[in-house]
């Protein structure tokens, strides 16, 4: 063969290929840088908080000019003079970052006033930045309010390391390679076989009985995790019953939606790479380890549309914080509406593949 | 700034949009670079910034003018229609509606600038009007069958005729754009700088800009909310008088949502901190009036007072008290 022709080739591999090519070449970039350029800010400034009145002399324009003060480095949500502990039940399920407690005589001159700030220990990334609103808040109040403002940030909740917290995020990354990386390619491998199954049973029995094995199977991975945190003393509960539970839903709704893409796009090497692009995708944009609106507010509105913020909130929230499910019951019953739908993708693209014929 | 106060006035009046239209209006008009409405669409595409006076809407249009000019920090600001015909060359009396424009997006500030003038003066005595406030003489030109007054001395006073009691005044290139314009060989103003324009209603002073960053103060260490206003894509405003009081309306176009509510935050904020920050009646009972308002990625600022109380509120934020 000679060069010449063995260059035609290549371009017709180039030709055929073209969509993988572009998937490989240019979406899978274009997400990645687009994921890192939205790191640029170190101070989070569109994060939701809370405002929260501390008590009945707390007048609305004390809120409207704190409003006016925190919108600059956060979202600010307000709250009743009654709703603190909704507030703080919103702290927990991560709805809001901070807790601002709003005291009365803010407007008035030289009133010595104090905001409460309050933050969670287990939200560690948020550590940091937390401490520089504070200082910015004081700075701001000061500059701007007639009132001598200073502020009291309090973390509530347990102590912990950013190595514990990664170490909950670690579960959940593994599971998502699981997910679209390793479940795609076991089931590819069988695709030969396809036709065989299909005689002596179904497909729906075959699906059915990955879901029933590789679903356990994920376990394994988790109880490492597990395992190396007990070694090291880490007070993360990865196997905590809703962790677990969460976990495994998660786990079930991105491999409907992987396997879903591999038989729409009947095993081709495009499907594999479309299911690295929406990992990565999800991984970027999910807000897994900042809290959401840290990058951006388009980013914050990206991750609360995303189903994986959600288990990773409730996985956090039972293996890092210790809560039951019962704080998260919305949460987990939007997943679980979630996987049903990704299951029935998977149903759909499984009849679409089945009524193209076994070509290969 | 009144010492004592905390807050830096030129942001507060910024922030809650009570001086915008004056602030644009005003700096334009006294510097020469003003622009008109009908005479909208006369205005080259190249244009992020328009200001339209409109001189004949009633009767006392002198009074008019004293409300938006008379608490500018004018030299010599004693009688405002004589000031504006000293600065701009342009008798009141017989001009209908003036449009100013700019390209700011330019390094060089001056270097897109213009003004369009109707009047009901004769053409020939408008344009002498104009030449003899620049100390330069002029040699007519033609450019696409119309005349252009040049001047001697390469000022920015470029004299165009687009009609019969309809001129152009300004930099070369704006009034050979705006030349073009009117005889149909180019584009008029468009894009979200007309929709900007036009969503306004019409009144004394209506400006609409796509550059808004560009009128926004710096931040000066008083009150650092400025930077909110620094994320808009566009903005629009109007000044009107109607029954004894004035007014005026600012929409505010940011680029998402979010911005927009930023935008609104620090507004009512500053709004209420400055109510009980500043020490003058005037002042408080202006910030008392200002309503703001969100729709989507569009904030809306109206304020209204009776037009005594709108000035000295302007004098003041002006610093002239």
């Amino acid at each position: 063969m000679s060069l010449r022709s063995l260059l035609y080739k290549e371009l017709r591999w180039l030709r055929h290929n073209v969509a993988t090519v572009v998937l490989v070449l240019v979406v899978l970039p274009s997400i990645v840088a687009a994921g890192t350029v939205a790191f640029q800010q170190v101070i989070p400034r569109d994060t939701p908080v809370a405002l929260v009145p501390a008590n009945e002399n707390v007048t609305e324009d004390d809120m409207t000019a704190m409003r006016g003060v925190t919108t600059f480095f956060a979202e600010p949500h307000s709250y009743e003079v009654d709703e603190r502990d909704r507030a703080m039940r919103a702290l927990t399920r991560e709805e809001v970052y901070a807790v601002f407690v709003v005291p009365p005589d803010l407007l008035e001159k030289d009133a010595d006033v104090t905001v409460e700030m309050y933050v969670e220990e287990e939200m560690v990334p948020y550590e940091q930045p937390s401490l520089a609103i504070s200082s910015i808040l004081r700075y701001q109040a000061g500059q701007v309010l007639p009132a001598d403002v200073s502020v009291e940030r309090t973390a509530v909740g347990e102590d912990r390391t950013l190595s514990e917290f990664l170490v909950s995020v670690g579960a959940m990354l593994v599971t998502m390679l699981f997910a679209f990386a390793y479940v795609p390619y076991v089931v590819a491998e069988e695709q030969q076989v396809f036709r065989r199954i299909r005689v002596e049973s179904s497909l729906w029995q075959l699906l059915a009985s990955k879901f029933v094995v590789l679903t356990p199977l994920l376990l394994v991975p988790v109880l490492t995790f597990q395992a190396i945190a007990w070694y090291l003393d880490f007070s993360v509960d990865l196997v905590a019953p809703a962790a677990i539970g969460v976990t495994l839903l998660t786990f079930v709704y991105l491999t409907a939606i992987s396997l879903g893409v591999m038989f729409l796009t009947r095993f081709r090497t495009v499907g594999r790479m479309l299911n690295v692009t929406i990992m990565f995708g999800s991984l970027a944009f999910s807000n897994l380890v900042y809290p959401a609106g840290f990058f951006s507010p388009l980013r914050r509105e990206i991750a609360k549309a995303s189903p994986l913020h959600y288990s990773m909130i409730v996985q956090r929230g039972a293996a890092l914080k210790g809560q039951g499910v019962g704080i998260y019951a919305d949460y987990l019953l939007g997943l679980t509406g979630f996987t049903v739908l990704c299951l029935c993708f998977l149903a759909g693209a499984v009849v679409y593949y089945d009524r193209g014929g076994y070509r290969e | 700034m009144v010492p004592g106060d905390g807050i830096s006035k030129r942001k507060l009046l910024l922030a809650v949009g009570i001086g915008a239209v004056v602030v644009v209006a005003g700096a334009l008009l006294l510097s020469g670079e003003s622009a008109s409405a009908g005479a909208i669409n006369q205005v080259p595409a190249d244009a992020d910034t328009v200001v339209r006076l409109d001189l004949t809407i009633t009767g006392d249009r002198s009074k008019q003018l004293a409300a938006v000019v008379g608490g500018a920090p004018l030299s010599g600001s004693g009688n405002a229609t004589a000031t504006f015909e000293n600065e701009t060359g342009i008798d009141p009396g017989p001009a209908r509606e003036v449009v100013v424009f700019s390209d700011n997006r330019s390094e060089n500030e001056s270097a897109y600038v213009g003004l369009v003038l109707h009047t009901n003066a004769d053409t020939d005595t408008a344009v002498e009007g104009i030449q003899d406030t620049t100390n330069s003489s002029y040699r007519s030109t033609t450019y696409n069958g119309q005349t252009i007054h040049a001047p001697a001395n390469a000022s920015n006073r470029y004299v165009g005729v687009l009609g019969e009691g309809e001129l152009v005044v300004g930099t070369q290139a704006a009034v050979r754009d705006t030349i073009d314009v009117s005889a149909g060989d180019a584009e008029s103003v468009d894009g979200s700088l007309r929709r900007a324009y036009q969503n306004m209603e019409n009144g004394t002073v209506r400006f609409a800009t796509t550059a808004p960053e560009r009128w926004v103060p710096g931040d000066t260490g008083g009150f650092l909310n400025t930077e909110a206003y620094e994320k808009l894509d566009t903005a629009s405003g109007t000044y009107y008088i109607e029954g004894g009081d004035a007014g005026v309306a600012l929409q505010l176009g940011a680029s998402s949502t979010a911005n927009a509510q930023t935008v609104q935050q620090a507004t009512e904020g500053a709004r209420v901190i400055g109510q009980r920050t500043l020490r003058n009646e005037s002042v408080a009972a202006a910030l008392d009036s200002v309503n703001v308002t969100r729709e989507g990625e569009t904030v809306t600022v109206r304020y209204r007072q009776p037009l005594g109380a709108f000035q000295r509120t302007v004098r003041y934020l002006y610093g002239a008290l």
